[in-house]
Order: C-alpha cells, then structure tokens, then sequence
C-alpha cells in the first residue's frame, strides 16, 4: 500500500487499504505497522491532523488491534 | 612559551612501557591546544614522543601515584602525577601511522597531547576503499570509527558483549556498512540467524529463508540432505549408530543408492565409479529406509542362508495381492506374514540380517514422517524421488544462497528443532565452505568474491565440546583466510564459546561485558599486548564498543551508530511513549486466534498484514508525486 509523508517527529508517513480498512504507519526508526478494521475517516483525520503523532496516541493507540509487518 | 600541547617527561622506560611525570602546568587536568580542550591524564587516551622525524604513539594505561615506579613510590609517594604509557607505535606527518616501533624513547623526551588532526591520522583516512564506518571515536567524536574491510572480513572478528548490551545493533551496523550496494555491490554475507531477529533490519538488503515461509521477502529454508557427508548425515537421520558394522552397511547402501542416480542420470564432474559416500549426489533417504527395513524386518519363504528380496513374505489379501508392498515416499512400512515354524504350514523365516540398528531405522522413520524435518528430509526442488532423480541440482541452491541480487543472506533457523541446530549449522558451514575452497580459481569462488560467515548466538553451538557445527567453523577460522571464508563470532557467553575459534579472531569488537569469566576469555584471545583497554569493559555505554585487533591500526573505543533499522531484539517498551505499543495504552481488540496461528505456523507476520507490492513503497510513491 502506498504510503504519504507527514510532518511529524515519530511518525514518518502513512498509508490506507480501502479494501482491508487497514491502516499503515511507518515510524522514523523504520518499523512498520498495520491497524486493522480502522474507518477511513480516522485516516483522513490522520493525515489532516497538525501533530499526527498525538492524533496517533489518543485517537488509534489502545483503540483499533495492529501488528508488525 | 612552552608547547601548550606539552603533558610532561619520559621518566622511565621498561620495554613498551613508559612512565612519565607530568608537568606541573597540567595540575588542572585540562590542556588547551588550537582551541580545543583535551583532558591530560584519561585511561585510553593517546599521547605523542616526538622523536626526531618521528613520533611514538602511545596509549594511557594507569594514571595517578599509582603510576609512579616502584623504586620512586617510597621517596617521592605522594610528589608529582605520572602516567603509565603503552607504546603501540609510530608514524610522522609525512608518514602513515604504523603498528610497533623502532626506537625507543630516552630519558627526558617530551610527551605530548595528541591532537585531534594528529589523532584523525592515527585511526585512518575516511576515504580509503577499504575502511568502512562503524559510528565514531567516543573521547573524539569528530573522528570516525574505520574498520579495514580484508582485515575484518578475512582474519575473522568477534562480537561479544552482555545481553542488552547493544550487539545485534552492532553487527546490523557493521553488515549495513559492508554490504553497502553503492561501496560494495558484490558483497556476500550469510547469517545463521537462531532467533530470527535481523530479516526486519536488514530487509532492504538482505533475503531471508526460513522453514515454512513462503512471503515475497522470504523464502524456505531448504537443505538437500544428500549434500551433506556421511559424518554430518549419520546423526541427523539415523541418530547414534555404535558399532563398525552397521554404520559400513549403511554407507555401502547410501554408496549403492548415489552410483545408481549417477548412471540414470549422469552429472558433471563425477561417474558412477568414483562416486563415495561423501560425493554430494542425490540418493533418496526414503528409498534407504524402505531398503533397510526390508532387510530386518521381512520375513522370508526361503531359510536365512537362501533368503533374497524375491523370497520376501508379503501378507496377502483374499485375491492373492500383497496388502502393502510398502512406499518410501510416504514411509509406509510393507506388510509381512508372521513367522510360522509349525508343522503342516508353509514355513516362514525372520530375517538372517545380522545387523543390529533395527532401532536406529525406527527413529529414521519417525524423523522421515515428521514435518518438523520436512526442511531437511523434503527440500522442495532438491527433494530426490524414490529412484533419487531432483528437479533442481545443487548448483540452484548455492546460486540462490550466495548469488542472487541480494549481498546478505539471512538463515533464520527459528523454526529449527533444537536437538539439530549444532549439527545443521556446522553442515552447512561445511557444505558452503567447502564449495566455495574447490571453486577458489574461478569468478564466483571464495578467493575472488570472499564470503563472511555471521554465527549469531555462537555460545548454542559452538561450544566447548566437540560438536560439528565446531569442527566446521574451526576449519573457517584456522584455514578459511587463504580461500576468502571469513566468520563473526557473535556471542554473549564467549567463556562458553569454544577457546580455539575465539583465539582465531583477529578482530574484538567488546561491548559491555560485566562477568569476570567473560572478559578473561576476550583478554586472552586478544593477541595485543594492550588487552589492558579491556579493563574498560563492565563500564561500558549502551552501543560503546571497544574494538581490538588487526582491522584497526590502534584500539580504539567507539560509539557506534544505530542503523537505518533495528534489529527486533531491542528491548520492548514496557511504558511505550510515541510507539504503538506498552502498559500505558488503553485495550484494543484482542484476536488470541491469530497467535495460536502465528504459534502453529511458526512465523511472526500476521495473516492479516496487507502486503506491500514494491520493497519500498515510501520511495516510489515519492517519486510518483515528483513528476
């Protein structure tokens, strides 16, 4: 899934799967993750959002299940 | 004015050893030199004995009265400072710095700070082809940290260090750097990875095999067992087997089985009458089982002395049909008639083998069946048919582990059972080696395209006992630097490493290593007369590294750089801030069945991971929106 660049000192972009409604975080130290079953909505909150590093940790973290690719 | 770089005068000389009393002009522990401040009196630090045209180099090894001679300490105990100085050798402006010296110091020459500028010349140029950057110097860290690539590669190095310490972050870093593809495109790295953790650091330049994988980025773990020599064999299939007698039975069979593979399907290189056990020729392990079971176990209608295969018993349905003939592929046991001596009755025989390893085929069997061993027993393409013909010869498997696009390959053994992972390593070390000793001459052999070994974990299989993953590395190590064959050893346990594969590393990068048996182990492979720096070790930094031995013209202490990615053995946090996981998050939905699944299926990624098509979909989706 392709993935777009933010501006942010954790995360570095993201990206989102229609079909899967998977949601795709690549951080600075180069792991990546994948929440499932997250609504577009959220994503575009993401994107849009003026720190999506505490969008993350308040609105995704401990919400929606993830794991490593 | 006097030298500001000045630190004081040789006082005493015994050998490489120096004492030198300083200065009183550098009692505030602090000299000033073209503006930079350097500390006068630090355990490790260098200093400089002009000497004419050339300068000594030498290295603080104890500072304070503790320092001063012995025949001084009783009249001058508590008079000026002194310093102890190693001297590890010499080098000039015009010249580079070379190991050992050629003169010793007199009395009374001046010792000097080293300067950061002298000091960058000690360590190496940063543009030399052969030094690869490691991270930086940790008293200077505008230097950087230069390791020399052969030295490194063919004298063979050791990575030891606590666990926690920051040693798989150290080796990542070091292949990072060697197997960089702009510097070194042909480079050629292969780990024996028993945890699995370096396929997620090095994913962009290294591929993975591992057992039961079938992803775009990794692939099986496949390992012909044909290839291996009877010696390696013998244990993993067959298991102990004691006396001459049965083991010569068993080669002479693998002997029958591998000359009839080679005259229905001839190879290059060797015929039918120069095959031995050790050839590495396909032969059919299956075939070898029903072969021998047939041997102890059939009964016969003919007594021991007269017994052939056509006499064989087979128990027989109502229309005269054997009821199992018995199949090697699927290790299904024929079935025979029970012996009978009762008068009346056709008379049946047990078996007149003698041999005495009925046990040992059971357990063949048993191993044959089980799908733990499929990696080694059922290698996809190079799994021989019953008559011993593969789809694929061993020339694909070499190309696929060490040619291929990709510098680094990754074994991750994971999936391995543990009572064979001594005995698979060292097969496989062998098997590489051995191809790459005989191909020495050509463009793909040792010699011309060297090859180095990483042993993660070294202290689970090579310990100090005799085991084979031992012997083969031993070989590596002792002879391996003719023919381009390099080893790591990478351990936390180096005491439990065996002591002859660790003296045979030129190379010691020691990070923090706390247990006194340890370090004694390190010091004394360490062929240096300045394993003193290793007093150093318990109080190492996390990621600080002291490294030692032939790839670096001084030891030198090193901060080392985190790589692009880290390897998945740094520690979890438990209290995860800007990560997604740890304590402090609230619950999400929990799925326990994918974890039994992940557990069943033996591989981490989840089923639900959406993959990525391309290797780095950030890049190309930047270079998307740029045009």
């Amino acid at each position: 899934m392709n993935r777009q660049p933010v501006t942010s000192s954790t995360v570095e972009s993201v990206g989102f799967d229609d079909d899967s409604s998977t949601l795709e975080i690549a951080f600075h130290d180069g792991s990546v993750y994948q929440y499932f079953d997250v609504p577009r909505a959220v994503y575009d909150m993401l994107v849009q959002a003026e720190s999506p590093g505490s969008f993350l940790h308040q609105q995704i973290r401990g919400v929606y299940r993830y794991a490593r690719t | 004015m006097s030298d500001p770089s000045l630190l004081g005068y040789v006082q005493d000389v015994a050998g490489a050893t120096v004492s030198v009393v300083l200065e009183d002009s550098t009692r505030s522990g602090l000299v000033f030199v073209e503006g930079h401040a350097y500390h006068v009196a630090q355990v490790g630090g260098f200093v400089r004995i002009p000497l004419g045209f050339t300068d000594l180099v030498g290295i603080v090894s104890q500072a304070g009265s503790g320092a001063v001679p012995e025949r001084l300490a009783e009249t001058n105990p508590f008079g000026r400072m002194w310093l102890t100085v190693q001297l590890i050798g010499e080098g000039s402006p015009g010249r580079p710095f070379s190991r050992g010296v050629s003169v010793l110091p007199s009395l009374g020459d001046a010792v000097h700070v080293m300067t950061e500028a002298r000091l960058g010349a000690v360590y190496g140029e940063v543009s030399s082809p052969i030094r690869v950057e490691i991270g930086r110097i940790a008293s200077a860290s505008s230097i950087p940290a230069l390791l020399d690539i052969n030295a490194l590669i063919t004298r063979h190095s050791a990575v030891v260090g606590t666990t926690g310490a920051g040693k798989s972050t150290t080796v990542v870093k070091i292949v990072e750097a060697i197997a960089d593809p702009k510097r070194y495109p042909s480079a050629r790295v292969l780990i024996f990875d028993p945890h699995g953790e370096y396929s997620a650091a090095l994913l962009d330049r290294a591929k993975t095999f591992r057992v039961g994988a079938d992803g775009p980025s990794t692939r099986p773990l496949h390992v012909p067992y044909w290839a291996l020599s009877f010696e390696e064999l013998l244990p993993l299939t067959f298991g102990g087997v004691h006396d001459d007698a049965s083991t010569g039975a068993i080669r002479d069979e693998i002997v029958r089985l591998k000359r009839e593979t080679l005259e229905a399907s001839p190879v290059a290189g060797v015929g039918p009458h120069e095959v031995t056990v050790d050839t590495p020729v396909p032969f059919s392990i299956h075939q070898l089982w029903l072969d021998l079971h047939r041997l102890l176990n059939a009964t016969h209608t003919a007594p021991p002395a007269s017994q052939t295969r056509d006499s064989e018993a087979l128990l027989l349905d109502d229309a005269g049909n054997p009821q199992q003939t018995g199949d090697a592929i699927t290790v299904t046991p024929p079935r025979y008639q029970a012996p009978t001596q009762a008068a009346g009755a056709t008379k049946i025989f047990l078996s007149g083998s003698t041999l005495n390893i009925r046990r040992q085929v059971e357990g063949l069997a048993s191993r044959l069946r089980d799908p733990r061993y499929d990696f080694l027993f059922r290698p996809g393409p190079w799994a021989p048919n019953a008559a011993g013909k593969v789809e694929a010869d061993l020339d694909k498997f070499l190309e696929e582990w060490l040619g291929g696009e990709s510098s680094v390959s990754i074994l991750d053994l994971s999936g391995v059972p543990s009572e064979v992972l001594a005995d698979l390593v060292g097969s496989l070390t062998r098997v590489i080696y051995e191809s790459l000793f005989w191909s020495r001459r050509l463009s793909e052999g040792g010699r011309e395209r060297p090859l180095l070994f990483v042993f993660e974990e070294a202290h689970a299989y090579l310990a100090n006992r005799p085991t084979s993953a031992g012997w083969a590395v031993e070989r590596v190590v002792k002879e391996g630097r003719k023919y381009g064959v390099g080893a790591m050893i990478v351990s936390q346990r180096p005491a439990e490493v065996d002591a002859t594969i660790l003296s045979q590393c030129g190379t010691v990068v020691a990070l923090r290593l706390a247990n006194a048996t340890d370090r004694g182990h390190v010091a004394s492979a360490v062929a240096d007369n300045l394993a003193g720096v290793l007093s150093m070790l318990p109080i190492l930094r996390t990621g600080e590294a002291i490294v030692i031995g032939e790839a670096v013209p001084v030891p030198m202490r090193v901060l080392v750089d985190l790589p692009a990615r880290l390897p998945e053995s740094t520690d979890p946090k438990v209290v995860g801030v800007g990560v997604p996981g740890g304590w402090d998050r609230r619950r999400e939905p929990a799925d326990y069945k994918d974890v039994v699944a992940r557990w069943r299926s033996k591989d981490p990624t989840s089923a639900r991971i959406v993959p990525n098509p391309a290797m780095h979909p950030a890049a190309t989706e930047g270079a998307d929106s740029s045009t």
